[in-house]
This record gives C-alpha cells, sequence and structure tokens, in this order.
C-alpha cells in the first residue's frame, strides 16, 4: 500500500488544545481547550474560522465524545462538570449539565452503542453511567484502586470497559456492578520515587470487536517522563495477550491516541519529550509502520473525517518549552497553543477531496 | 502588557551597620561544645545563647522544583492554572490546591510567602545558590544552610552529629556543603533510611581490643596530621566521632511504630520525615529531608496528581507531630525547591523551571504562624509584591533562630564575612 499524507491546513485557537474531533457532516472540528471550553472551527471557510465556544466548562475540557448517530457533544471537564450540547447550534446552550457527575478531573467519556448512554472516568476512581436523554446517572462503579483514564463500550456489544493510571484494564458486569475481567496492562506502569508514571493512555477496538488494543508506555523514569510508547493487544475472546508493538525510543514516551482508519490499518499517535512526536499508521501484519510522519510536535489526538480520508491531529508549537522568561515585545507573558493538523493524502491533485 | 517590565529588584541595598563588637574569634568556641570541636568560629557569647535556646531546624528540600501553581499558589482556571481546583483552608481566604487537603487544613499554623523570586532557572546554578541564600561573591564558596546553622550554632548537647541528611540514595559524610567552613561542617547523610553501615562493634572486639584499635588510630591521624592541612584531620576526626556517637543511639534506626507509617506514608518521603522527627527528637541541630523527582518538564499534573498528597501526607504528619510535642516552639521548619515552575504548559504537558514566581512555606520557631505574604498576578506569571530573594529568607531564617544576621560575620581566615547576603533584609512580616 503506498501511503503519503500532507498537512493542508491548521486551526489555531488562542488557547491549548486536548483533542479534536469532526462533526458529522464533516464541516466542523470540536475541540476541548485548556480554559474551560469547547471550540468549534468551520471547516467550509477558508481560514477554518473559530465559531462560538460551547462554555460552562471550567479548567481542563479533555473528555469529549460525539453522539454516534445525532449531532450532540458529550463534554467533561477537571473540575468534575459533564455536559451535553447539540453542537449545531449557532449560540448552543447545554441539553442538560452536571455539575458534579465526578469528584474532580474527568478523565473520559464515551457513548454506547445506540448512544442512549453515556460512561464516563474520573480521579475519583469511579466509573460512572448517566442516560443521554436526561443526564440522571444509572450506575457508579467501583473497583480501580488509581485515576480513572479511559473508558470505552465495545463496539458490537456494548460491553464496558475502563483503564486506569497503574495499567489494569477492567471489563465491568453492570447487572452485579463488579469486575466480570481483567486485562493485565501493568506494563505500562512505574512507580518511580514518589510518582506514579505511566497507566493507560488510550483503547480502541478492532473494527471487528474481536482484539482490545490498549496504548501507553512502558515508563523508563518519572519526572520528566521518559518511556518507549507501546500498544499492547488483546484477544477479545480469550482475554490473552497476544500482542505487543513499539512505537518509538525512549524520548518518543506516550502512545497518546489510537483510532482504525476506514482501510483497515491503525492510525497511533505519540507525544514525548517537548517537540517529540510521531503520526503512524500500523499494520501489524508488518514490522514497520505503512507510513509514519514525525515531523510533529507532541500528537495528543486523532480522529478520521467521516470522508475516511482526512485526519485530524491534535498538536503542540514546536519550540514552547523552555525554561525561564519568554516574552514578546510588549514584555507579555507567552502561553502555548494547539495547532490541528489536517492531513490529506498526498495524492495528484485532481483526486484531492478536501473537507 | 505584562505588568513585569523589567527585572525584579529583587534584594535592595539597605544600609547596614556593622558592628565590630559583633566580629567573630576563629576557634574560640572549640571544646565547649564537643564532638570534634563544632561551632569554631563562632562568637562564644552567641554560641552561649544558642546552645541555651536548643533552636532546631528541619528543612524540607523538594528537589526538582514543586509546581507552585499545584501546590501554594493555586490559579484555577486561568490559562495556566491547570487542572485542578483550589480548596479553602483554616485560614479563610486563603486558598491551596485540591492536591493539598490535609496541609489546607494545618495552614494557621504555617507562613507562606508566596512572592518568592529568585536568579537561577537551571538545577546546576540554582540548587547551590539557593542553598548558600545567594550570598555575594566574596572569593570564597559559601556554605550550604545547613553547614551555616551547624557552624553558627553547634552541634547542642545531644551528642550527635549537628547537620543530618535524610535521603533517598547513598549515605555517607558529604563534606561538599560546607564550603569555606571547612568539610567537618558537611552533612552525614543516612540514605534510604538505613544506618550507616557497621554501626556496631562486632561482638569478637572486646573494650580493651577497641581501646587498643583507637589508640592506634590516634596515633596514625597524628602522623597524618603533620603533612596535612589542619581541616583534613579535623573532619576525620569528625567522621569519626559521629560514627562513634550514633554507635550509642542504634534506636534511632528500629522499625518505625506502624502507625507512624500510616501517618506518614508509606512512601520514600514518609519514612524520611519519620526518620527526621526522630532525629530532632534526639536532638539533631539541623535535619534536611530530601524528596527527589520533582523535575516535571514532562507529565506534570499526573506526577503532580501522585506526587502532591504523598508530600501532603508527610508534611502534615511531621507538622502536626512537632506541634503536639511542643517541639515547633524550638524548630524552625521550611518546605522549598530551587524554584518553582513554568506557568506556560509545554507540548509534553509538562512545565518547566521558573524561578519568577513561586512559594516557600515555613513555620515553627520565630515564624509568625498564619502569615500569609507575597503575591502573583491573576495568572501566576509574576510577583505583584515585593519581590522576596533567598538572600531574605536566609536572613529571615537566622533570625528566626536567634541570630542577628545583619551583625554576625564569619570569620574565614582572618576574613570577616556576612553570614547572609549584605543586600537584603529578614522579612519581617513573617517574623513572629
Amino acid at each position: 500500500m503506498d501511503i503519503k499524507y500532507k498537512p493542508i491546513t491548521a486551526p489555531v485557537a488562542d488557547r491549548q488544545l486536548f483533542n479534536a474531533k469532526f462533526s458529522h457532516d464533516g464541516n466542523m472540528l470540536l475541540a476541548g481547550s485548556y480554559q474551560g471550553d469547547l471550540r468549534r472551527f468551520d471547516l467550509t471557510t477558508e481560514e477554518n474560522d473559530e465559531l462560538v465556544a460551547i462554555q460552562g466548562h471550567h479548567a481542563w475540557v479533555q473528555a469529549l465524545a460525539l453522539h454516534p448517530t445525532e449531532s450532540l457533544v458529550l463534554s467533561g471537564d477537571s473540575w468534575g462538570t459533564l455536559q451535553l450540547h447539540d453542537y449545531t447550534q449557532q449560540h448552543p446552550t447545554p441539553i442538560w449539565t452536571i455539575d458534579s457527575a465526578h469528584d474532580g478531573w474527568i478523565r473520559s467519556v464515551a457513548f454506547s452503542k445506540t448512544g442512549d448512554w453515556v460512561a464516563t472516568a474520573g480521579l475519583d476512581q469511579t466509573v460512572r453511567i448517566f442516560q443521554t436523554k436526561n443526564g440522571k446517572q444509572k450506575y457508579e462503579l467501583r473497583g480501580h484502586d488509581a485515576d480513572v483514564y479511559h473508558v470505552l463500550f465495545h463496539p458490537e456489544t456494548d460491553e464496558l470497559l475502563s483503564a486506569d493510571a497503574l495499567g489494569n484494564v477492567i471489563q465491568w458486569d453492570l447487572k452485579k456492578k463488579t469486575r466480570a475481567r481483567h486485562f493485565d496492562a501493568t506494563e505500562t506502569f512505574l512507580a518511580h520515587r514518589l510518582q506514579d508514571v505511566g497507566g493507560v493512555q488510550c483503547m480502541t477496538f478492532s473494527p471487528d470487536g474481536q482484539t482490545l488494543y490498549v496504548g501507553g508506555t512502558r515508563p523508563k523514569n518519572g519526572a520528566t517522563v521518559q518511556g518507549v510508547p507501546i500498544i499492547l493487544g488483546f484477544a477479545w475472546d480469550t482475554g490473552e495477550r497476544t500482542l505487543l508493538r513499539e512505537l518509538g525510543g525512549t524520548a518518543d514516551c506516550y502512545c497518546e491516541d489510537l483510532k482504525f482508519h476506514p482501510d483497515g490499518f491503525l492510525i497511533a499517535v505519540s507525544s514525548g519529550t517537548p517537540g517529540t512526536g510521531k503520526l503512524q499508521f500500523i499494520d501489524f501484519e508488518l514490522e514497520e509502520p505503512l507510513w509514519m510522519a514525525s515531523n510533529l510536535s507532541n500528537c495528543h489526538a486523532i480522529d478520521v473525517h467521516p470522508d475516511g480520508k482526512t485526519i485530524a491531529v491534535t498538536t503542540t508549537v514546536r519550540g514552547s518549552n523552555g525554561n525561564g522568561r519568554k516574552v514578546d515585545a510588549e514584555g507579555n507573558y507567552l502561553g502555548n497553543t494547539s495547532p490541528v493538523q489536517i492531513l490529506v493524502p498526498d495524492l495528484p491533485n485532481d483526486q484531492v477531496t478536501t473537507p | 502588557m505584562s505588568s513585569h517590565q523589567s527585572p525584579n529588584p529583587l534584594c535592595k541595598p539597605v544600609e547596614h551597620t556593622f558592628s565590630r563588637r559583633h566580629l567573630l574569634g576563629a576557634g574560640t568556641a572549640a571544646g565547649a561544645i564537643g564532638l570534634g570541636g563544632l561551632g569554631g568560629l563562632v562568637q562564644p557569647l552567641v554560641a552561649e545563647q544558642m546552645q541555651q535556646k536548643e533552636k532546631q531546624v528541619l528543612f524540607i528540600w523538594i528537589d526538582g522544583g514543586m509546581s507552585q501553581l499545584e501546590s501554594w499558589d493555586p490559579k484555577p482556571n486561568t490559562q495556566f492554572g491547570g487542572p485542578f481546583r483550589s480548596i479553602a483552608t483554616s485560614i479563610p481566604g486563603v486558598h491551596v490546591s485540591e492536591l493539598m487537603p490535609k496541609t489546607s487544613q494545618i495552614m494557621h499554623k504555617l507562613a507562606l510567602d508566596r512572592g518568592v523570586s529568585t536568579f537561577d532557572n537551571s538545577h546546576s546554578a540554582g540548587v547551590p545558590r539557593i542553598n548558600r541564600g545567594d550570598p555575594k561573591d566574596r572569593g570564597v564558596i559559601y556554605p550550604y544552610f545547613g553547614s551555616a546553622v551547624a557552624n553558627l550554632m553547634g552541634p547542642g548537647d545531644s551528642g550527635l552529629p549537628p547537620y543530618v541528611w535524610v535521603k533517598p540514595g547513598s549515605g555517607g559524610f558529604k563534606y561538599q556543603d560546607a564550603g569555606f567552613l571547612g568539610p567537618k561542617y558537611g552533612a552525614l547523610a543516612i540514605g534510604e533510611g538505613e544506618p550507616p553501615p557497621n554501626i556496631l562493634l562486632p561482638e569478637s572486639i572486646d573494650a580493651q581490643e577497641n581501646d587498643d584499635r583507637n589508640a592506634l588510630r590516634k596515633f596514625a591521624n597524628q602522623q597524618y596530621s603533620k603533612t596535612r592541612p589542619a581541616t583534613f584531620s579535623e573532619a576525620q576526626n569528625f567522621v569519626f566521632d559521629t560514627a562513634h556517637a550514633l554507635m550509642t543511639r542504634k534506636a534511632l534506626f528500629n522499625e518505625p511504630d506502624p502507625k507512624d507509617v500510616v501517618r506518614y506514608g508509606d512512601t520514600p518521603l514518609g519514612r524520611d520525615m519519620l526518620i527526621g522527627r526522630k532525629m530532632l527528637e534526639a536532638g539533631v541541630r539541623f535535619v534536611k529531608v530530601n524528596s527527589y523527582g520533582w523535575d516535571t518538564h514532562g507529565d506534570n499534573f499526573n506526577a503532580h496528581a501522585s506526587l502532591m498528597p504523598r508530600f501532603d501526607q508527610a508534611f502534615t504528619a511531621v507538622i502536626e507531630d512537632l506541634d503536639e510535642r511542643g517541639m515547633l516552639d524550638h524548630v524552625l521548619v521550611i518546605a522549598m525547591s530551587e524554584f518553582g515552575r513554568t506557568p506556560r504548559i509545554n507540548g509534553h504537558i509538562g512545565r518547566d523551571h521558573w524561578p519568577e514566581a513561586w512559594s516557600i512555606a515555613m513555620t515553627g520557631t520565630g515564624i509568625k504562624r498564619g502569615a500569609i505574604i507575597g503575591e502573583t498576578n491573576a495568572e501566576g506569571t509574576w510577583v505583584t509584591s515585593e519581590p522576596h530573594d533567598i538572600g531574605h529568607f536566609f536572613h529571615t531564617w537566622f533570625n528566626a533562630l536567634g541570630i542577628d544576621s545583619e551583625h554576625t560575620e564569619y570569620i574565614n581566615e582572618g576574613q570577616p564575612l556576612p553570614i547572609a547576603n549584605d543586600d537584603c533584609s529578614p522579612i519581617q512580616e513573617l517574623l513572629a
């Protein structure tokens, strides 16, 4: 397979962004910010104009998911607030808000297959399930011994999984509110000095639901975390670990996000020491990636456009790190931003369709 | 427009009138204090006063740089504020990070300066400069705070070394901290909570044999000293005396009470803070407790989510224990790093080094408890109050210990040297 991609535009907000997700019609990009809002970009305009942001959050809006069929976006922030919005509204107002869905940082949210339920995971070591239509809590699941970093429904059976900072992945029996199965991804964790390092950063299923892929790092040290980004694969029927894939060296650190491409390969992004980031297309039958971009700085999230070709990668400004003061000509302290790289297949011009 | 247009004034020249009446005579207190003749540079009267007060220091060194924004000076819901909430404390109107729930409840027992502004943004320059109090360059290497206190105040009457450093990693005698004071004012380091090896006499050696061995050792030392600087043999004698003193205090290294382990936390810092408390109870003049691994250029927020609660637990436990025992009346406690961390969040979701605006916490003898001073702007980027450099803190701490920092001097081979940066002065708002 001959694959090449090139960046075409890069929406930039005045604040850092965690992620960027395409709307169902592909005309909008939604992104959770580091300062209490959900940014929206109009991809039909030449400059990817920024639309009115979705407000009502505090601090970090790291957890973001789109309803499988409707134009609804679920967002959770680091103060524990969970909200549902219709993202197509010009001035979005929440369909519902739960001020304290968790005690503190909501790390991950997910819709069930039908979209009737949402699952959330947080710093309070719990997983919770709410009804999408009214935000009413149905379950509170306890069983993790650390922050819960990721939550995911099985694409066919709607079984629920959650993964934590210690590298434990739990499949839940919702009737009993107990663990049904445990997947051991503790290779992604290291207790270093006083610090808990690593844990599961992301999860996804193969399109047929037969393999669970877990992303993280094999940590080398804490503080300025270093480690080898890895993907672990587990057979869904047996729970057996079937795969280990390294995505780079110790400077590459975390595998931050995983998504399957409609053409059947896995897309992985990694973020390491400042400036280090990779986007890789992986066919596990091959030892080397199908394609890789290593010139993107600190890749944190990916999404695939409904056209099945265009990809959004949330990155960081290279050189935004450094000790001491960095001020502009007027003496203003300089923050960081998160350019969203939109990549399209590098085909002859007459074959390129941009979103 | 930033409110910070020019370099911080930092230390401001002040009118210092040095009283020659307080110049110190080298070696005059030797012998009066014992254990290798410590306190040799301090004026006898001052040394006696210090001994009577038996003031002590617990110096908690958070190596690498604790983030002020995830601890003492949170700026929630701002551009650089990070993910965490702030929580109310026992002082109305004062908030700290939600990662410090236990500390928040003892805030009235602490003093906090949020207006710290120092020079160096590298570890290699920052660690020694901060630990030495950023003295003016007078062609000598100044001592770290622990060595300075060991020299100025002596070992007290505990029979234990005056400067003990409890730390992860290796132990041994760390002479480097002492600077021009000479190696005997270095630190006895206890690594990994383990006593120095071979602390007890082998059972096969009886008292007579031990006396014979010591006589041989003294003879060898005399021969060695004839051709080498006196400081060498002084340091060697000191290390031996230290080891000998510890031989009689093996109980200091007994297994801790399991209840204490629960309260302090079953972590390296919990273990070392507990040992630190025992050392203070036993009468050690200056105890430094180190925590490593705070240089969070990457994954700063997940790191602090696990680091801070462990610091919070150990720190609160030791403060409460010292308070319950009445020891805060004579023990000065300081918790600090070499700098803070950048407001800006880098691509590795980390914070880099930031000496421009950070915080130092303290309590205990001579310190006004509940004093929350110093301010940063709304985003935490710059200090908006009078900035305080480390020189100000050295003056403040010496004064809290009863040492007149503006009129007390070291004498280094005849050269009088101020004990703290003479362009700085004590921070009166922090002093009781």
